[in-house]
């Protein structure tokens, strides 16, 4: 058998639960109430011509799905971004989760969270190019099954679009991912 | 020599090795059928390319440890060294383990200290293993999806590309049930091996996980329909766990 290394700090309970709503097949979890569109100001997405934009569209890249409401992107938008919350330096194998219980605190794992999940959204020991992949790996697994595809835009507007992925950004992509069909390829890499 | 003593004292490091509840039965030898004990069996296949992965799984707490997490070990992987029988295209493995309700947790990449390189966050299965009772998962197949992988199981559920994975390349997983010509070593009474009776889980939350995914649908059992977890047996959407 291969031992697990188990520090002192990992065998306080550990429990990870969501303030997410329990009710049946609830992606949307918690009610989610997006902001006043006429509100938002979105960056300038008219589509790019640049080549080199496009060439790495597979790093900066917003989401698109034809015929999604405002209401409908933003409630998805909000729902996969539960799925970003990590907990800085702790990617060892956990000994202890909880399952279908009451949520308990934990040394280390706060039960506030700007997404409305238990977990501290820390990368502090990743930054730049990893989190940025980190993070949109994780909305390309949540986001893509339910039809969004990815379309390339300029590192200026995506930072604009994600704004650090603030619970402010959910709104603004959510916006964008309910405009027009941009006339370009989606990004498939 | 107490200045000795007090010194190496001194240099253990906090960190502790903890003992596995899992137990990798690696010799026909060695298998004895306990009866305050389950076992689940499973192979694995790697074809070319294929990296060595191993299957990590959560026992579901019973209710009177609730109060006690923390002093249990619920999530394991399985040691990808320990098999049982190892041919030239797969390896099977039978693990002695607390009787329970299991979920396929996640995955994590063999050798070294275990991570949860992925957790099947977004949908997975789960399956009961009976005291003195042998539970065959069939296959644990598993593969990095930044590309499209070999094996048929996992092909539609990978070729994501670069910007799939960040600190580490996204892993896909499933399992292919037991089927009656599935192969299952002699030396063990085939009157104690039940096929994992599997169940559709839906979503959960693990922020330790490395990166997250779903497990590739399992045809009869599990399905997605636009991200929600589907359990194909009665065609409704399973809710999210927690």
């Amino acid at each position: 058998m291969r031992k697990r290394l188990t520090t002192v700090a990992m065998l306080v309970p550990l429990a990870v639960a969501a303030t997410a709503s329990t009710t049946a097949n609830s992606q949307q979890s918690q009610a989610a109430s997006p902001p006043d569109p006429s509100s938002l100001e979105l960056p300038d997405m008219t589509p790019t011509t640049s080549s080199s934009v496009i060439r790495n569209g597979w790093k900066y890249f917003y989401f698109h799905k034809e015929g999604v409401t405002y209401q409908e992107a933003f409630e998805d938008f909000h729902d996969c971004y539960q799925f970003l919350a990590t907990v800085s330096g702790r990617s060892e194998l956990p000994m202890s989760v909880s399952w279908n219980s009451e949520p308990e605190t934990s040394e280390g794992i706060s039960t506030q969270s700007p997404y409305g999940v238990v977990g501290q959204v820390i990368l502090g020991f990743v930054s730049g190019a990893m989190e940025r992949r980190n993070r949109q790996s994780r909305l390309r697994r949540c986001l893509e099954p339910r039809g969004y595809v990815r379309y390339p835009i300029s590192r200026d507007i995506w930072r604009q679009l994600t704004d650090g992925y603030s619970t402010d950004a959910i709104a603004l992509q959510a916006l964008a991912a309910s405009g027009p069909t941009p006339n370009l390829e989606p990004v498939i890499r | 020599m107490k200045a000795t003593l007090c010194l190496f004292l001194l240099l253990i490091p906090a960190a502790l090795y903890a003992q596995s509840s899992f137990v990798e039965i690696e010799s026909l030898e060695d298998v004895t059928i306990r009866d305050d004990r389950a076992y689940i069996m499973f192979r694995t296949v790697r074809p070319r390319g294929v990296p060595s992965i191993e299957p990590v799984f959560l026992r579901i707490p019973r209710p009177g440890e609730l109060g006690r997490l923390g002093d249990i070990e619920n999530v394991q992987s399985v040691d990808a060294s320990g098999s049982l029988v190892e041919l030239s295209s797969e390896r099977l493995y039978l693990v002695e383990v607390p009787p329970g309700d299991y979920v396929l947790y996640g995955a994590t990449y063999a050798g070294g200290t275990p991570h949860l390189y992925v957790c099947m966050c977004l949908g997975t299965v789960g399956f009961a293993a009976a005291v003195g009772e042998i539970t065959d998962m069939g296959y644990f197949l598993a593969d990095r999806v930044h590309e499209t992988s070999v094996i048929p199981e996992l092909a539609p559920e990978s070729g994501f590309g670069p910007s799939s994975y960040g600190m580490t390349i996204l892993l896909g997983a499933t399992v292919r049930p037991a089927r009656t010509d599935t192969h299952f070593p002699a030396g063990i009474d085939p009157g104690l091996i039940n096929p994992a009776n599997y169940s559709a889980i839906g979503r959960f939350f693990e922020p330790r996980a490395l990166a997250i995914n779903r497990l590739a649908p399992v045809p009869g059992i599990l399905d997605y329909e636009l991200g929600r977890v589907i359990d194909v047996s009665s065609g409704q959407p399973v809710p999210d766990v927690r």
